[in-house]
């Protein structure tokens, strides 16, 4: 028996009625009111776009945006776009957090390495890697690897910091255990400063997703030719506000889907952790 | 919450007597050892002679220098003076024969049970695990053995730290105050745990425990560590199962907590002896 069925949290006020139509009732209700209010404001947006109430070239209708994106995908652009967008975050989260893992633990397991290098990394943290921008079209022009790089530096940082970190709060105790029992090198990373600092690692996983996401929004502002960012500022040179809503709202999902991934492998990883476990 | 009873414990020794792997312990040979941290001398020139099996108990008042004295023994800390010999070689940094258990389980929190007690063992996945169920049997624990630690009471994981150092048949084990974060109650019964244990292996055994009790229930001989000197070498020649109640033993455990208390601690003074003091039973 590893973790404990996933329960339903109790909760005096719905539970502890006695009649079972009741509660069943009550429950239904609780689950049911938290979308009154989005539910609400959807309808009237709806009803004020149809009435005139509201320009659409200030925010299109509900119903026009779904038209929209059904177009969109029936036409196959809705798939070329995402993918050229997913494939940027995926390269350039790999490059940033691939080198920002690496070095977060060269300078957590060694203190020469971080005498030299942390200091360094630290005062580069400090400029806005947004900022970058008109440098960056200069050094890679409106291709591909200026986006990349974006990414990967927007990236880099948070697993950097996070990894670093993590790997110096290990608890010295259990490093202490680890050497008693014949553990060294190696066998110690692996069994127990590894893992230990897994859990700060995962949080760096989780704030660089989150950066990747706003870097790429940004990114494929500046002369994009594919994504989501591209099919947005297309759109608004057209006026076409549905077509720049659903890119929001296929941002807004995508961010979520990568948060969902995250939070997918915190809980397969971090199983063990009773903070983590049932959540 | 799994209470070992007497007569798990008698099923325990059984099994383990009829186990034919009988490793002598290892002798000990301390001399001139002495460790400063800078200003303070915590150990001042103690020499020691420890025999193979025997089953050592150090106490005295907090700050006194015996956990000290057990770091240097297991390798962790470096004496300042003097040369520590075990069977007559010289120490090197983690004797292989050589078992610590800490005050705390510190069991790894990302491991199973088993996975805990397996630790640092040889072998293919599935030896590892055959060891590691035995000495979960050992210590009465085989159907937690899947479990994460952060499931287990305090004294279920102090057995299990028990069994991990016990899996790689040390010759040498060394308990650093092991069971003061333990109920009265679980403490007893790790005590008898321990004696059985340590009977059924013969390694040779320190404990360092600030419960004067502790000591003369367990131990052949009883040292006093008094301001990083030696102060007192009692021998406990007791018969085993050691009875609480009996006059020799309490005779003892009061010999040696008036020696205890005698001396002042560094604050100040202390009153006068005054009878009655069998209820007093932690010197620190």
């Amino acid at each position: 028996m590893r973790t404990p069925q996933r329960q339903r949290k109790a909760d005096p006020e719905t539970d502890d009625v006695k009649d079972p139509k009741q509660r069943s009732a009550n429950r239904g209700l609780e689950s049911f009111c938290p979308w009154l209010v989005p539910v609400a404001i959807l309808a009237s947006w709806q009803i004020a776009a149809q009435l005139g109430w509201l320009s659409t070239r200030i925010l299109p209708a509900p119903s026009a945006v779904v038209v929209a994106a059904w177009a969109l995908a029936t036409s196959g652009e809705l798939l070329v776009h995402l993918q050229a967008s997913f494939v940027r975050a995926a390269i350039g989260f790999a490059i940033g957090g691939g080198i920002g893992f690496f070095l977060g633990l060269i300078n957590g397991c060694y203190r020469l390495a971080e005498n030299l290098f942390d200091t360094t990394l630290q005062m580069v943290r400090n400029v806005p890697h947004l900022a970058l921008i008109p440098l960056v079209i200069l050094w890679f022009g409106i291709g591909e690897e200026g986006k990349l790089f974006l990414v990967a530096l927007g990236v880099f940082f948070p697993v950097y910091l996070n990894t670093f970190h993590g790997i110096r709060s290990v608890d010295a105790a259990l490093v202490e255990m680890g050497r008693s029992y014949g553990l060294s090198g190696w066998s110690l990373f692996r069994h127990v400063i590894l893992p230990g600092a897994l859990p700060n690692i995962l949080v760096g996983v989780r704030y660089a997703l989150g950066f990747m996401w706003l870097t790429l929004i940004v990114a494929e502002t500046i002369a994009a030719s594919s994504g989501i960012g591209y099919m947005a500022m297309n759109a608004r040179e057209f006026l076409q506000t549905d077509i720049v809503v659903v890119a929001i709202l296929l941002y807004a999902v995508l961010g979520k889907l990568a948060d969902v991934a995250a939070r997918v492998l915190e809980h397969r990883l971090l199983r063990w952790n009773t903070a983590y476990a049932g959540r | 919450m799994g209470i070992i009873d007497s007569n798990e414990v008698r099923a325990l020794t059984a099994r383990a007597d009829a186990s034919t792997d009988h490793r002598t312990g290892v002798r000990i040979g301390l001399q001139g050892l002495s460790k400063r941290y800078g200003e303070r001398e915590v150990l001042q020139s103690l020499s020691l002679d420890i025999a193979a099996g025997e089953f050592v108990a150090i106490v005295g008042r907090s700050g006194c220098g015996k956990s000290t004295l057990l770091r240097l023994l297991a390798g962790l800390e470096t004496p300042t003076a003097g040369t520590i010999s075990l069977d007559g070689n010289a120490l090197h940094d983690t004797h292989d024969s050589l078992r610590l258990m800490f005050q705390d389980a510190r069991l790894l929190p990302w491991k199973t049970v088993a996975e805990n007690v397996a630790l640092g063992l040889p072998g293919s996945v599935r030896e590892r695990r055959t060891a590691a169920l035995t000495a979960l049997a050992d210590v009465g624990l085989t159907d937690r053995a899947d479990e994460w630690p952060s499931r287990l009471s305090g004294g279920q994981r102090q057995r299990v730290a028990l069994a991990r150092a016990l899996i790689h048949k040390p010759r040498l084990l060394l308990l650093d105050e092991p069971l003061g974060a333990l109920d009265a109650l679980t403490r007893i019964e790790m005590h008898a745990l321990i004696e059985r244990l340590w009977q059924a292996q013969g390694f040779t055994a320190l404990l360092v425990t600030h419960d004067v009790s502790e000591a003369v229930a367990l131990a052949d001989r009883v040292l006093l560590i008094e301001d990083g000197a030696l102060a007192l070498d009692l021998a406990a020649p007791l018969a085993r199962p050691r009875e609480r109640a009996s006059a020799h033993f309490t005779a003892l455990e009061d010999e040696v907590l008036r020696r205890v208390l005698q001396h002042p601690p560094q604050e100040g003074t202390v009153p006068p002896i005054t009878a009655p003091f069998q209820a007093w039973r932690w010197a620190a």
